[in-house]
């Protein structure tokens, strides 16, 4: 009876909680809405543009893209370098940089060059496996040695290597590519490289060397041969009109 | 009231269970009263129950007057029709004794119902003329006593519910006083939090108009970023083709140079020929055709040098 009593017999109210408001937990800069120090997207700023002067009697000069795995190392593609007495590489907020040296592969259309200066702050972060049919793709480069672009398709599927040099299969997508674009980081819809740009046909369709060959070649140094200035290359001069220079 | 009610109820009850029997101990009914004795009903009249009061008042009195003498002149033993209603009576302590005997007829009616019926002891009261038999002067006292009792008993039961009620309300009183200002101190918190909200929104808002300008600016400076970077670009191609374009001039000017060269060293071999022809007996003739042949030759080759540089300079 107290008990129900109590229960009946309203009670004085409780202190009023001074907690009202939380406390704020979320910094700036969280979430993928977080600005890059200058505007620019991390792939925009490790993407670079590599110029390269033939070794002909002619002045040749042809441009391509690559991006940065670190700070002096970048990859773009064999036949950009190739058959070159001199390489320039510019970064997106038009800082020159000259290359040291450069490697490349024969197992597929992939080269790595090496810097003094530092390329920047923001490197590449490659996928662990390749992307699947219809998944996402974006190319982030410098189409006819031009302003940064970036062009979005999807992966159309693996196919042989339409030029014959690839050891393994590549990936064909939809991504719209130009001559300057060899070279250029395929990303997935997280931002990590699912394949490297290297031709085009004629209807449109982009190749790319997928992720799971760029990643052997990366583990395995020996598979590349350093390129001398103004070497010949005969294979790369025989493709020369179907590669993306 | 309904307290009043239930005591009439229990009073009637009672009066009943006592007015039941007479004084003997006998069955009797309200209509077979003896005389001296009565069987009222709630609504008899006031006189007769006043007068039936005077009676118990002048019973009391006397009782209270003679004190011990009383008591020693009262029989020791009650009689049993008395003995019995009071002994109901102390059973039953929560009901409010009635009087009720063929001596004292009450009318039933509440505590304050109706004074008329209330037990009153009326000092002033003449003593009745006619005194009561034996049997009804022990009877009085007890009742009115007990009468007595039950009226201090509801008194002070209403006292306790009274002090219960006031100290409920003077706590009721107390906690509403604390939700109301509790009421009003969240009613002032809501307007310093609504306050706070519409500052906060106004800053929000001028935050989000220059988050958009800044954006615009941004784009704008982006764009003009990649602009710059590929007018740079583009004059670094330049550069570099103009670079390879002096590379080449100048060895094409090499190339010149060396063919001028030849020709001047082909035309002053050519000259120092002629000289020789134009005095032949000074010279041995075998000299003169071996000089004149590796003029040819000088010239030979400043002329190839000179073929090379207009080739080089057509390119």
């Amino acid at each position: 009876m107290g008990a129900a009593g109590c229960g009946v017999i309203p009670q004085a109210p409780d202190p009023i909680p001074s907690d009202f408001v939380p406390s704020p937990s979320a910094e700036p800069g969280d979430g993928p809405g977080a600005l890059s120090p200058d505007g620019f997207t991390a792939a925009q700023r490790m993407t670079v543009r590599v110029r390269s002067v033939g070794c002909s009697g002619t002045i040749v000069l042809s441009t391509g893209t690559g991006f940065a795995l670190d700070e002096h190392t970048l990859v773009t593609n064999r036949h950009v370098i190739a058959n070159s007495k001199r390489i320039t590489i510019t970064t997106y907020d038009g800082r020159t940089i000259n290359v040291t040296a450069a490697t490349t592969s024969t197992a597929a259309d992939i080269a790595v060059i090496t810097t003094e200066e530092s390329l920047g702050n923001a490197f590449a972060q490659t996928a662990e496996a390749d992307p699947e049919v219809g998944d996402l793709v974006t190319v982030v480069g410098y189409p006819n040695g031009g302003r940064l672009t970036t062009s979005s398709g999807v992966v159309l599927g693996a196919t042989a290597d339409p030029l014959g040099g690839a050891v393994d299969s590549v990936l064909a997508t939809s991504a719209t590519v130009k001559v300057g674009s060899s070279g250029s980081p395929a990303l997935d819809e997280d931002g990590r490289v699912i394949g490297v740009v290297y031709a085009k046909n004629i209807s449109d369709q982009s190749f790319i060397v997928p992720v799971s060959t760029l990643n052997a070649l990366l583990e395995e140094p020996a598979l590349f041969v350093p390129e001398s200035a103004c070497a010949a290359d005969a294979d790369a001069s025989s493709n020369a009109s179907a590669f993306l220079p | 009231m309904a307290q009043g009610d239930d005591t009439t109820r229990e009073e009637t009850q009672v009066r009943t269970d006592l007015g039941s029997r007479g004084p003997e101990g006998e069955q009797v009914s309200p209509g077979d009263v003896p005389d001296g004795a009565a069987v009222t009903a709630p609504n008899d009249d006031a006189d007769t129950a006043t007068d039936e009061l005077a009676t118990v008042a002048d019973t009391a009195d006397t009782a209270d007057a003679t004190g011990a003498d009383d008591a020693s002149r009262r029989p020791s033993v009650l009689p049993p029709d008395v003995a019995a209603a009071r002994t109901a009576m102390h059973r039953r302590t929560t009901e409010i004794p009635i009087v009720t005997s063929r001596f004292a007829p009450v009318v039933a009616t509440g505590f304050g119902e109706d004074d008329a019926a209330d037990p009153l002891v009326d000092s002033d009261a003449p003593a009745s003329p006619e005194p009561a038999p034996s049997s009804g002067a022990h009877h009085r006292p007890h009742v009115v006593i007990e009468r007595r009792a039950g009226l201090w008993f509801a008194i002070a039961l209403l006292t306790v519910l009274l002090i219960g009620i006031s100290t409920l309300a003077a706590y009721l009183w107390h906690v509403s006083d604390e939700w109301r200002a509790q009421v009003e101190e969240l009613t002032d918190v809501s307007y310093g939090l609504g306050d706070d909200l519409a500052a906060e929104r106004e800053t929000l808002a001028a935050a989000e108009e220059r988050i958009d300008l800044l954006t615009d600016q941004l784009a704008t400076s982006k764009d003009t970023v990649s602009r710059l970077q590929a007018e740079n670009a583009r004059w670094g191609d330049d550069a570099a083709f103009a670079q390879e374009q002096i590379g080449q001039l100048e060895d094409l000017i090499a190339t010149g140079t060396a063919a001028t060269s030849s020709l001047n060293r082909c035309i002053e071999a050519n000259d120092q020929l002629v000289a020789y022809l134009e005095a032949p007996d000074d010279y041995d003739p075998e000299e003169i055709v071996a000089f004149e042949e590796s003029v040819a030759e000088l010239c030979t080759e400043a002329n190839r040098a000179a073929q090379e540089f207009t080739t080089a300079a057509a390119q």
